[in-house]
C-alpha cells in the first residue's frame, strides 16, 4: 500500500494540473477577497449599527462559496489526472485506494492553503468559531465527496474525457435540480428538505444563514442568495448535518462502486471487502447512534 | 458438585444482598426527598392595572428532611415571559417571598409553577381582575366607608409588598391601623412608591404616633405636638355635609414644605409633597367620622390619585411609564460600530498569494518534499499571523446602549432605573452584573417587539446577576430597577442676603459632570464636581426667558452648546440621549405643578454595575430635589412664580407650556415651590406672554385678595411686566390667583410667570 501511495503521489505531482490547482486556488480566493472588499467599500456608505458584522458575513459567505465551487470544479479534474491511459491493467483495489487517498490529500492541501484568507474573518467580529468550523467541515466533506465522485466515474468509464464529461454533466444537473426544487417548492416537505440539503451550496450556507442580517444592502444580496439555495426551507435548519451525514454514506457507496468496477473477473471476496464492510457497518451504526444530530434538519 | 452448588449459593446470596442494599438505599433516598408545598396570595385580590406589576406572595414549606433548591416561576397568560425567584430551602422550614409579574397587556390569570431541583412539581393559577387605576385604592386596617371606594380593604402588614413595584397598581394607600411593624424593605417600598406618584393617607387619632413611627422620616408630613379639637371646616368642605360633633385628634405641626388644611393651630390634615406623590397626614381617627353622613363624599374627595399619567400602555398613577415613554425615542439609534481597516489585510493576502505562487512553481519544478512542506508551513504561519492580527483589531460583534437614571428619594436611598439596549450579529449570552438586587423586564422599543429571543424567556428577580440570550439581529432591550445607596451629594438652596444661594457638596465617590441646578426653565451651571469638591453660586437676579417650546432637556443641551461644551453635530446621538434622560428625570407633566428645583448631573460611571460596560455609550444621570432653607428677606426673580395647571381653570397648551384661555373670564393660579409657601410678599411681578400679540386685546386683570376674599383690579400692560406693590394679601401659601377677562379667545396659549420680593419667616 505504501509503495502504491508513493507511486500514485509521484504520478500525480508530475501533472501540470497540480500547480494549476494550488496557484488557481490561491488566486480564486484572492480575487474573491478583493471583489468582496470592493463591495464592502460601497456598502460602508450605509449608516447601520452593525455594518462591520454585515461585511464580515459577506466576506465569510463569499470566501466559502468560492472555495466550495472551486473544490467541486477541480476535484473531478484531479481525479481524472490520476488516471493514466494505458495503465488500466495495473488498476486494482490497492491502487484505487491509494489514488483516492492521494487525490484527497492534494485537495485538503489546497484547502489548507486558503486558511489565511479565512483568518481575516474575526476582524469583523461577526462570526463564531462553530459557524465557520461547520462551513469548513462542509467544504472538506465536499472535497472528499467530489474526489471520490471523480475517481468513481473515471474508474467505471475507463475513459478520462468521457468520465469528465459525464462527471460534470451529472454534477451540473444535480445543482440545477437542487436550485429548481428550492425555487419552485413553497412547502418545506421532507423530499424538498433532503433535495435542498444535498445541494452543496445550500449545505455550506446553512451554518452561516441563521445569522444573516435582515436589513441593509448586503443583507439584500445574502437574502437573494438564500432564495436560490434554501427556497422555502427555514434558514435556521441545520442542513449541513444532513449533508455531512449523507455525504459520508455517498462516499462509501462511490468507493464500493469503484471497487466493484476494478476487480478482475471472476469477482471474489477479498480482504478489502472485509475491511470495507466493517467501515460501512461502523458508519451506519454511528449514523444510527447519532440520528438525533442529523435528523434534526428533517421536518 | 458440592463446590458448584456452593458457588451458586454464594452467587445468589451476593445478588440478594445487592438487591436489598439497593432497595434500602432507594428507600433512604425517597425518605430524604424534599416535600415542598406552595401557597399563593395576592394582596389586592388579583386586581391589577395594565402596564404595572402584580405582586404575588409566595409561601413555601419544605416538610421533607433534605434541603432543596426551589424555583418559583410566574407567567402571565398568553405570554412567554417568566418571572422567577430561586432560593435554597432547608428541610422542615418555611419561607415567604414576593414575586412581581409585569402585566404588559390584559391577562385573565397568572400561572405559577414550583420546581424543585429543576423538576416542576406544582402548577397553580391565580385569577386576575382588571381594574382602572383611579379605583385602585387600598387600606391597611378597616375601611372607613361601606362602599367599594377602597378596592382592597382590611389589608395586614404581611400583605404589603417589599418592593415599590408591588405597589405600582395602587393610586392611593390609606394606613389606618398596623397589626405589626413595617419591615425596612416595606418602608423603602412605601417611600419609593410615594416618590413616584403614590398618595399615602396616614390616619390620626390614638393610632397617629404608632403609624408615624412605622414610616421613614421622609414620609412624615407633620410632627405631633399634642391633642386638640380639630377644625372641621375642611372636612365639611369636602364632605359637603355639616358636621356638628366635636372632632378630637392630634395637633399637627407641618414640616417645612407641608401645607395644612384648616386652622393652623389644629389643622384637620397636612399635605406634604414627596417627589411626585403626596402624604396626607390626618389629625383624627377615621372611625371618628363613622356616624357622619358626609363621610362617603369626604373620603371619595380625599382619597384621589395625585398623579394620573396616560401612556400608550395605559393609564398609570406612577410616573415610571411616563419616564420610560420619554426615554424611548432616544433608544432607537444604536451607536454605529466603526468598520475595521480590512484593506491592510487584503494587501497582506496579496503578498501571501505571490509567495504561494512561487512556492507552488518550485514544488512542481523540483517535485521535492521541501517545497511541499514550505507551502504548508507558509500557509499555517500566515494563518496564525492573520488570526492574531484580526483578533487584535477585531470589531465588536454587538452594539449596545445603556441609560441609567438615579433619583434620590431620601438622604440614604436612591432609585435606579436602567435601560439596556443590545443588538448582536450572532447568538450571544450576555451576563449583566449589578451592585444591588434588581428586578428586570423586557422593554419594547422601535425595531423590537419586546418578544423573547426564542422560546420562553425567564427573568430572575432580586438578583445581582442576569444572563440574557441574544438572538442575532434582534434588537433587545431590558428595563431594570433597584434601590441603591444614594450617592452622597448635598445640595441646598439657602436664603442669603436677600437672594437664594446654592450650596453643592460632592461627598460621593463619583465625579459629577455638567452639574445643573434647575428651576422651571432657569438653569444654573456648576460644571464638574470631583469627589470632595464644593461649589457655591448665587441665584441670578435676572433670567432671560427661555426659548418657547423647549423642554428642560433641550434647554440643558442648548446651554451646553452655547457655552462651547458641546459642538454642533458632534455626538448627536449622545445629546439626544442626554436630553431624553433629563426630560425623563424631571418628567414635567403638562397637568402638574412640579418645576423643581432639581439638581441634574452626569455621573462618571454607572453606580448600579460593578464593572462598566466596554461597548457602547453609557449615560448615568443623577437627579435630586434640593430643599430650600433659611429665613429673612428674599427676592425671587421672575420665573419663580409659575403656572399651576391643576389649579387653573383652563386646559394646558398642546406644547405643555402655559394654558389655553377661552371665553370671557378665566382664572389662573401661580405658585411658588412648597418650601417657599410661607413667604410673605412685599411686591409681586407678573409677566404674561401669549402666542398671539396681546396688544390688540382689551384685557382686564384682577388679583385675588386672600385677606378680604375679593378680586382686586390691577393696572395691566400686556407688553410689560406688571408689578403689584403691597402684595402681602395676594400671596398665601405660596399661591397667587389671577383672573383675566376680555377677548381671551384671541390670546391663544398664555404663559404666566412671576417674581416675588418678601420675607421668609
Amino acid at each position: 500500500m505504501r509503495a502504491a501511495l508513493r507511486e500514485e503521489w509521484q504520478r500525480l505531482i508530475r501533472r501540470r494540473r497540480i500547480v494549476l490547482l494550488f496557484i488557481g486556488t490561491v488566486l480564486v480566493m484572492l480575487l474573491t477577497a478583493q471583489r468582496t472588499g470592493q463591495l464592502a467599500g460601497m456598502a460602508t456608505l450605509a449608516a447601520l449599527p452593525l455594518l462591520n458584522a454585515q461585511i464580515g458575513r459577506l466576506f465569510a459567505t463569499s470566501l466559502c462559496l468560492a472555495l466550495q465551487g472551486w473544490v467541486m470544479l477541480f476535484s473531478p479534474l484531479l481525479a481524472v489526472s490520476a488516471y493514466m491511459v494505458g495503465l488500466q491493467a495495473k488498476l486494482n483495489l490497492t491502487v484505487l485506494l491509494a489514488r483516492l487517498l492521494v487525490v484527497w490529500t492534494v485537495m485538503i492541501l489546497a484547502i489548507v492553503l486558503t486558511l489565511p484568507f479565512f483568518s481575516l474573518l474575526p476582524l469583523f467580529g461577526s462570526l463564531s468559531l462553530p459557524e465557520i468550523g461547520w462551513a469548513f467541515a462542509v467544504i472538506v466533506v465536499t472535497a472528499l465527496l467530489s474526489g471520490a465522485y471523480g475517481v468513481c466515474w473515471v474508474t467505471v468509464m475507463r475513459n478520462p474525457p468521457a468520465a469528465l464529461f459525464f462527471a460534470y454533466s451529472v454534477l451540473a444537473l444535480w445543482l440545477v435540480v437542487g436550485v429548481l426544487i428550492a425555487v419552485s417548492d413553497t412547502q418545506p416537505t421532507l423530499p424538498v428538505v433532503v433535495a435542498v440539503a444535498f445541494n452543496p451550496f445550500a449545505a455550506l450556507l446553512a451554518p452561516l444563514a441563521p445569522a444573516f442580517p435582515p436589513d441593509g444592502p448586503i443583507a439584500a444580496d445574502l437574502q437573494n442568495l438564500l432564495r436560490f439555495t434554501h427556497g422555502a426551507v427555514d434558514r435556521a435548519t441545520p442542513l449541513y448535518r444532513l449533508y455531512i451525514a449523507g455525504s459520508g454514506l455517498l462516499i462509501l457507496v462511490l468507493i464500493g462502486i469503484a471497487s466493484f468496477a476494478v476487480r478482475p473477473q471472476p469477482r471474489r471476496w477479498q480482504r478489502f471487502d472485509t475491511f470495507f464492510s466493517i467501515v460501512c457497518v461502523i458508519y451506519l451504526a454511528a449514523l444510527f447512534s447519532w440520528r438525533d444530530w442529523w435528523s434534526v434538519a428533517l421536518p | 458438585m458440592i463446590v458448584r452448588r456452593l458457588r451458586l449459593i454464594v452467587l445468589l446470596s451476593l445478588i440478594s444482598v445487592c438487591l436489598l442494599t439497593g432497595q434500602f438505599a432507594s428507600f433512604r433516598v425517597a425518605m430524604a426527598q424534599p416535600a415542598v408545598s406552595l401557597e399563593l396570595g395576592t394582596p389586592f385580590a388579583g386586581q391589577y392595572v395594565v402596564g404595572q406589576w402584580l405582586p404575588l406572595r409566595v409561601t413555601l414549606r419544605n416538610q421533607g428532611l433534605a434541603a432543596a433548591t426551589v424555583t418559583v416561576t410566574a407567567t402571565p397568560a398568553d405570554s412567554a415571559i417568566q418571572y422567577a425567584r430561586t432560593l435554597r430551602l432547608a428541610g422542615q422550614t418555611q419561607q415567604s417571598l414576593w414575586l412581581y409579574v409585569f402585566l404588559a397587556q390584559p391577562a385573565r390569570a397568572v400561572f405559577v409553577t414550583l420546581a424543585i431541583n429543576g423538576v416542576v412539581v406544582d402548577r397553580q393559577e391565580v385569577a386576575l381582575l382588571l381594574r382602572p387605576v383611579e379605583r385602585m385604592r387600598a387600606v391597611l386596617g378597616l375601611s372607613p366607608v361601606t362602599s367599594d371606594l377602597f378596592a382592597a380593604g382590611s389589608l395586614q402588614v404581611a400583605n404589603l409588598p417589599d418592593h415599590y413595584l408591588g405597589l405600582s397598581n395602587l393610586s392611593v394607600l390609606a394606613m389606618f391601623d398596623l397589626d405589626a411593624p413595617l419591615s425596612a424593605a416595606q418602608q423603602t417600598a412605601l417611600l419609593a412608591w410615594v416618590y413616584n406618584g403614590g398618595h399615602l393617607i396616614i390616619g390620626g387619632g390614638p393610632a397617629a404616633i404608632t403609624l408615624q413611627a412605622a414610616l421613614p422620616p421622609a414620609l412624615h408630613a407633620a410632627t405631633i405636638t399634642g391633642a386638640a379639637v380639630i377644625d372641621r371646616t375642611p372636612l365639611v368642605a369636602l364632605g359637603k355635609s355639616s358636621l356638628h360633633m366635636p372632632l378630637l385628634g392630634v395637633r399637627l405641626a407641618p414640616v417645612a414644605g407641608a401645607q395644612y388644611r384648616g386652622d393652623p393651630e389644629a389643622p384637620a390634615w397636612v399635605e406634604y409633597a414627596v417627589g411626585r406623590g403626596r402624604v396626607t397626614q390626618l389629625a383624627f381617627a377615621p372611625e371618628a367620622l363613622a356616624d357622619w353622613t358626609g363621610r362617603e363624599q369626604y373620603w371619595t374627595a380625599l382619597a384621589q390619585p395625585v398623579l394620573f399619567v396616560s401612556t400608550p400602555v395605559g393609564v398609570s398613577a406612577q410616573i415610571t411609564p411616563w419616564q420610560l415613554q420619554t426615554l424611548t425615542p432616544a433608544l432607537g439609534a444604536l451607536p454605529q460600530i466603526a468598520i475595521p481597516a480590512f484593506a491592510q489585510g487584503l494587501t497582506a493576502l496579496t503578498w501571501y498569494a505571490v509567495a504561494i505562487v512561487l512556492l507552488a512553481l518550485g514544488f512542481w519544478l523540483w517535485r521535492r518534499i521541501v517545497p511541499a512542506v514550505s507551502l504548508l508551513v507558509v500557509a499555517l504561519i500566515s494563518t496564525s499571523v492573520g488570526l492574531w492580527w484580526a483578533n487584535a483589531n477585531a470589531a465588536p460583534a454587538y452594539s449596545a446602549l445603556r441609560m441609567t437614571l438615579i433619583e434620590v428619594i431620601d438622604g440614604e436611598r436612591a432609585q435606579a432605573q436602567t435601560i439596556s439596549v443590545m443588538l448582536s450579529a450572532m447568538p450571544r449570552t450576555e451576563t449583566m452584573l449589578f451592585t444591588d438586587p434588581v428586578i428586570v423586564r423586557p422593554f419594547m422599543i422601535a425595531g423590537s417587539d419586546g418578544s423573547p429571543a426564542g422560546g420562553n424567556e425567564g427573568f430572575a428577580q432580586m438578583t445581582t446577576q442576569l444572563e440574557r440570550q441574544l438572538a442575532p439581529w434582534q434588537t433587545q432591550a431590558w428595563w431594570t430597577t433597584a434601590i441603591i445607596p444614594a450617592p452622597a451629594v448635598r445640595a441646598t438652596l439657602v436664603v442669603d442676603q436677600g437672594r437664594l444661594r446654592v450650596d453643592m457638596q460632592n461627598d460621593s465617590q463619583y465625579t459629577l459632570r455638567d452639574v445643573f441646578v434647575a428651576y422651571g426653565d432657569q438653569l444654573l451651571f456648576f460644571g464638574t464636581l470631583r469627589p470632595g469638591a464644593r461649589a457655591v453660586a448665587r441665584w441670578p437676579a435676572l433670567f432671560a426667558p427661555a426659548g418657547a417650546g423647549l423642554s428642560l432637556g433641550q434647554l440643558v443641551i442648548k446651554d451646553l452648546r452655547d457655552n462651547g461644551l458641546l459642538l454642533d453635530g458632534e455626538m448627536a446621538k449622545e445629546t439626544q440621549i442626554r436630553a431624553a434622560l433629563v426630560d425623563a428625570a424631571v418628567a414635567a407633566l403638562p397637568t402638574r405643578f412640579d418645576p423643581g428645583p432639581f439638581v441634574l448631573a452626569w455621573l462618571d460611571r454607572d453606580p448600579t454595575v460593578p464593572v462598566q460596560p466596554a461597548i457602547g455609550p453609557v449615560e448615568s444621570l443623577f437627579m435630586m430635589r434640593p430643599r430650600i432653607r433659611g429665613q429673612g428677606e428674599l427676592s425671587l426673580p421672575v420665573g419663580w412664580l409659575r403656572l399651576d395647571p391643576a389649579g387653573s381653570q383652563a386646559p394646558p397648551c398642546l406644547n405643555g407650556q402655559g394654558v389655553q384661555l377661552s371665553g370671557e373670564t378665566a382664572e389662573i393660579h401661580l405658585r411658588l415651590p412648597p418650601d417657599l409657601s410661607l413667604l410673605r410678599a412685599s411686591a409681586i411681578q407678573i409677566r404674561l406672554s401669549s402666542a398671539d400679540a396681546t396688544s390688540n386685546v382689551n384685557l382686564a386683570l384682577r388679583v385675588y385678595n386672600w385677606a378680604t376674599g375679593a378680586w382686586d383690579a390691577v393696572a395691566f400692560n400686556p407688553l410689560s411686566t406688571m408689578i403689584i406693590p403691597d402684595a402681602e394679601p395676594y400671596l398665601r401659601a405660596g399661591e397667587v390667583r389671577l383672573r383675566l377677562s376680555g377677548g381671551l379667545d384671541r390670546l391663544g396659549c398664555v404663559v404666566a410667570t412671576g417674581g416675588v420680593q418678601g420675607v421668609l419667616p
